[in-house]
């Protein structure tokens, strides 16, 4: 009884979402607003169960004298980031923020640099190999089509992006105008990105495909559930 | 003279976490801590930001303004699933039930609308965007991708056909290797950027 | 008669009295020094300001009288002074008194306004043009006090020009008590505009020769006084201030039309006031020096707002309603067929095909898995995709879940733990393998890196507080991420790259995710990874587990090939549309 009385509450809510598809009305804001809701709630609730009690307020209870000094620490900068929302106290809040930037900087640059940057460039060197091409046997001209394409899709595809533009001066603006190699590499690397987001706009819609048969087996079945009576 | 503590703060945090990546035995106990006390605060900045939320529908119930039900619906539910998390805990099972069945419900639905919205799309596809080299290897790129998606062309690796199959499956990996890449290097420098105080998002420059 | 004028207090003292019985200023220097003016006249009048005597009430008061009246103001526009009527000649040997008291200077500059035209005028020309040679620093307020001071002046002569001449020669005759008021009133009154003449003290008069208003003309002539009060007394009287050209040869001077007609308390402000007057010069605005860029940016930045305000055609409703329709038809044959495909066909038989290499690799990792293998799960995927995610990693899950093995699982998005607990009592339900549950770890990239960075500690800081959170990522045989985008699931990789390149780490993946997380394969930092349903339809049929997705397979097809159906309808509509150079006609 109860999963057939969730069941309807899917099955409305569901309707009301799919219901934009004939345009927006009053049941899809209604549904969406206690989406809202919920999930703000929900959110809320999570980080204060598991997030602010167990690192926050248990250690502070629990732990002894060195603990408490230690906990000052986030304490403090909990404090400030709370002051800083009052404009009087603004510049209070520049302190926790700098930490977090600084962290997410520094984690940002170090998975970059080691976990991106060098492994990805390795691997476009790497397809150069000669072991690798004749690993293989009576295929290895693939292997090597193969490791050029890479190469040169790679640097088109950076070289679309415009990593040399230049600043715009106080007299005038300056253009980006890159060299013409650079121009007919970009015109390469479009293609390429053309591909990939190709590829990714077929992996979206089958996500959502999958996600629409899903909701209509749903329905159906929460509607075979009421006419067969539960 | 006001920002120097904001900077030192971050240039400090910054360096003791990418020394981490070179000296993690010696630096592992400070390093978790350090995570620990950002998590800590992100947390506390998202509590910050509901609050926001719940104060911007509350004013504008109390404003009347156009859509003043529609806050009040959604503060309703925000208190409802606030207190009820709080005293029932994520374990009860009503309370696993009603999120589960409200949460995958309705963002299930949100991503089928998205389905309908996709195939209609793809009715303008060069519409939209013309003839260009990007536009050609996106429309190619997506056919080929769904009709291999179908399960067709599954063909063992050793044929001909086979390779060339496989040879276009990894096409795209060029694309997606330059993308990632050029991410890296963005993020490498805006990262650079705010270690060197070049770049202040934590205040006013 | 009025007594001798006390030059610093104006007070009233006889005429035996040295010392002023007010203020105590020195009476007697004073009259002696009018005794011993130089009868010869100096070649420039204004040289009368230089040796002027600080007699100026006397001479106020002389000035006063009806029988020392003279015509010494000249009438606006240069025409001749017409005398007040009444007005006598000034005869300094008729009136022993006035010559008593009347410096030289004044009684020659008397005769001159007599005998010459404009005489008067050329005292006032020369004072402007010792203003000009000044530098004009004027403070509004300063201004606009002098401007309120200046009207209270005015609305005394005002008064006092309303009453006829000769009442007003009646009343300065007579009225020998009012004299020393008005006197001290006025001079009263410039002094404290001058401010420091009030302050001087006794010694400071023996000093400067006494402070009378004629010595500070000079001075400003000379430059050592504040043309302010200058400029603000050539507003006094009547009118407003009369531009003056700067020009130092034009000498043009403009007098206010009122001349003071018969009273010589008048005159004699007129004469003392430099009458053309430069009208406080509005400061020039600064310049601003703007770049090139800055004016276009100012120059869009009015054409926006231009724009902005343009009246705008009313959107045509024809096509939105078109645009409703097709996307209405669209929605109703893709539901449709999908629900066609569920309810009404047989679920598809599944041929196994051959399996990509990254499919192969996670089996063989999952082959060579211990049986009491240590894993972690991370569930990073959102609500939407619960569907999706559980036709993929079942058949993983199913094969990785076995007795004796033991999993943690923790979750990054607030959904996660709800999600996690659903999919994984399916599997493990009727096994006995326990689930550590880490908790809700948010922020990818920071639970990513303590993941990573979670070695055994060289050393230990006594009385620092432990980390809550530490699942040492080394003692895990390997780790399996749940991911239903690029993004997070290529923060985990960049993290445990770097800091746990030994832990192979496998990938479970929404469909959208697969294509940019391949090159992560392709390099060796992922083991192996399997995305979407179409790749798990592959696996599970393998695997010989592929029930869920055979009920769905049917639909899923008939959406793909309606997908391919209208890219290709809108390529071929589309076409005809286009022009030569290729742009998409509107």
């Amino acid at each position: 009884m109860n999963d057939l009385i969730w069941g309807v509450v899917g099955l409305l809510l569901t309707i009301m979402i799919l219901s934009y598809l004939i345009g927006d009305n009053v049941f899809f804001r209604f549904a969406a607003y206690i989406f809202i809701g919920l999930t703000a709630g929900f959110v809320a609730v999570m980080l204060i169960n598991k997030i602010l009690i167990p690192y926050l307020v248990t250690p502070i209870v629990t732990g002894g004298w060195q603990q408490w000094l230690w906990m000052l620490i986030p304490l403090g900068l909990i404090l400030l980031l709370v002051m800083g929302q009052w404009s009087k106290f603004a510049s209070a809040g520049s302190i926790p923020l700098a930490y977090l930037a600084g962290l997410t900087a520094a984690v940002a640059v170090g998975g970059a640099v080691f976990g991106t940057l060098i492994p990805q460039a390795r691997a476009v060197i790497e397809a150069f190999d000669p072991a690798g091409w004749y690993a293989v046997p009576g295929r290895s001209w693939l292997r090597v089509m193969d490791a050029v394409v890479m190469l040169v899709g790679v640097i088109g595809t950076l070289s679309y992006f415009h990593f040399g533009k230049r600043r715009s001066t106080d007299d005038a603006v300056e253009t980006s105008n890159p060299p013409r190699l650079m121009r007919a590499l970009g015109k390469v690397g479009q293609v390429f990105i053309g591909i990939t987001l190709g590829a990714v706009f077929a992996s979206v819609f089958s996500s959502a495909l999958i996600a629409l048969i899903d909701r209509v087996l749903f329905v159906g079945e929460i509607i075979l559930k009421l006419i067969g009576g539960g | 003279m006001k920002k120097l503590p904001a900077i030192i703060v971050s240039v400090t945090i910054g360096l003791t976490v990418l020394a981490g990546y070179f000296f993690q035995a010696e630096l592992s106990t400070v390093l978790s801590l350090i995570v620990d006390w950002g998590i800590l605060l992100a947390g506390v900045a998202g509590l910050i930001g509901l609050g926001y939320l719940a104060q911007y529908h509350l004013t504008r119930l109390m404003k009347r303004e156009k859509g003043a039900f529609f806050s009040l619906i959604t503060l309703l539910v925000f208190l409802f699933i606030l207190v009820a998390g709080l005293t029932l805990t994520t374990q009860n099972p009503f309370y696993r039930n009603l999120i589960l069945n409200v949460q995958v419900s309705v963002e299930a639905s949100f991503l089928a609308v998205l389905a309908v919205t996709l195939l209609y799309a793809s009715l303008k596809l060069i519409r939209t965007r013309g003839w260009t080299p990007m536009s050609v290897g996106f429309l190619i790129s997506a056919l080929i991708s769904l009709v291999l998606n179908l399960g067709v062309g599954m063909t063992e690796s050793g044929t001909v056909l086979g390779e060339l199959v496989a040879f276009w499956r990894r096409l795209p990996i060029v694309g997606a290797r330059g993308i990632l890449l050029g991410m890296a290097i963005g993020g490498l420098i805006v990262g650079l950027r705010v270690l060197l105080s070049m770049h202040r998002p934590y205040g006013e420059e | 008669m009025a007594g001798l004028i006390c030059p610093e207090c104006g007070a009233e003292n006889p005429d035996e009295a040295k010392r002023c019985q007010e203020c105590g200023a020195l009476l007697i220097e004073q009259s002696q020094r009018a005794d011993e003016q130089p009868a010869g006249l100096p070649e420039d009048p204004l040289d009368f300001l230089a040796q002027a005597d600080d007699d100026l009430p006397g001479l106020l008061h002389a000035l006063k009288h009806e029988d020392d009246q003279s015509p010494l103001t000249d009438p606006p526009g240069g025409e001749e002074s017409v005398p007040p009527e009444g007005d006598e000649h000034v005869d300094s040997s008729e009136e022993p008194d006035a010559e008593e008291t009347l410096p030289e200077w004044l009684i020659r500059v008397r005769q001159r306004a007599q005998e010459e035209e404009d005489s008067v005028g050329e005292v006032t020309q020369k004072l402007v043009v010792a203003q000009d040679h000044l530098k004009e620093d004027i403070s509004t307020s300063r201004h606009e006090n002098f401007s309120s001071w200046i009207e209270g002046i005015r609305d005394e002569d005002g008064a006092k020009e309303s009453q006829p001449a000769e009442e007003t020669a009646k009343k300065a005759e007579t009225g020998a008590e009012e004299a020393p008021s008005e006197d001290e009133g006025w001079l009263t009154k410039i002094r404290k505009m001058e401010g420091k003449f009030i302050e001087e003290t006794d010694s400071e008069i023996k000093d400067t020769d006494g402070d009378s208003l004629l010595q500070w003309l000079v001075a400003l002539e000379e430059g050592t006084e504040q043309p302010e009060v200058l400029d603000e007394a050539t507003e006094l009287a009547d009118g407003a201030p009369v531009d003056v050209p700067a020009d130092d040869d034009e000498k043009h001077i403009q007098q206010p039309e009122s001349v003071l007609e018969g009273d010589e308390l008048e005159v004699t402000q007129q004469m003392i006031v430099p009458t053309p007057t430069l009208q406080a010069e509005q400061p020039e605005p600064p310049l601003v020096d703007v770049t090139r860029s800055e004016q276009l940016q100012a120059d869009q930045l009015a054409a926006t707002i231009a724009d902005e305000k343009a009246a705008r055609a009313v959107v045509k409703s024809r096509k939105a309603k078109s645009t409703w329709a097709i996307r209405l038809i669209v929605a109703v044959v893709l539901i449709g067929s999908v629900v066609f495909s569920l309810f009404f066909r047989e679920p598809a038989v599944l041929p196994v095909a051959p399996m990509p290499s990254q499919h192969e690799d996670m089996i063989s990792w999952i082959e060579e898995l211990p049986a009491d293998a240590r894993l972690l799960l991370v569930f990073d995927y959102q609500a939407a995709y619960a569907a999706e995610m559980a036709l993929v990693a079942e058949p993983v899950l199913e094969e990785v879940i076995h007795p004796g093995r033991q999993l943690s699982v923790l979750y990054t998005s607030p959904m996660g733990g709800l999600l996690s607990q659903a999919l994984l009592s399916e599997i493990s339900a009727d096994r006995d393998v326990p689930i550590d549950d880490l908790g809700y770890h948010p922020f990818s990239a920071f639970t990513a890196y303590q993941a990573g960075i979670s070695a055994p500690a060289a050393w230990v800081i006594p009385s620092l507080p432990k980390s809550g959170r530490t699942f040492l990522a080394d003692d895990y045989e390997g780790i399996i991420l749940l991911s239903d985008t690029f993004e997070g699931a290529r923060v985990w990789i960049d993290q445990l790259s770097a800091l746990m390149p030994g832990t192979p780490l496998n990938l479970i993946l929404s469909a959208q995710a697969g294509p940019m997380l391949m090159p992560y394969y392709d390099s060796g930092q992922v083991s192996g990874m399997i995305s979407g349903v179409g790749e798990a339809r592959n696996f599970s049929a393998a695997e010989g587990r592929s029930g869920a997705i055979l009920i769905r397979w049917r639909a899923y097809q008939t959406g793909i090939l309606l997908m391919v159906t209208l890219i290709v309808t809108g390529v071929l509509f589309s076409s005809g549309q286009v022009n030569d150079e290729g742009e998409v006609n509107a």
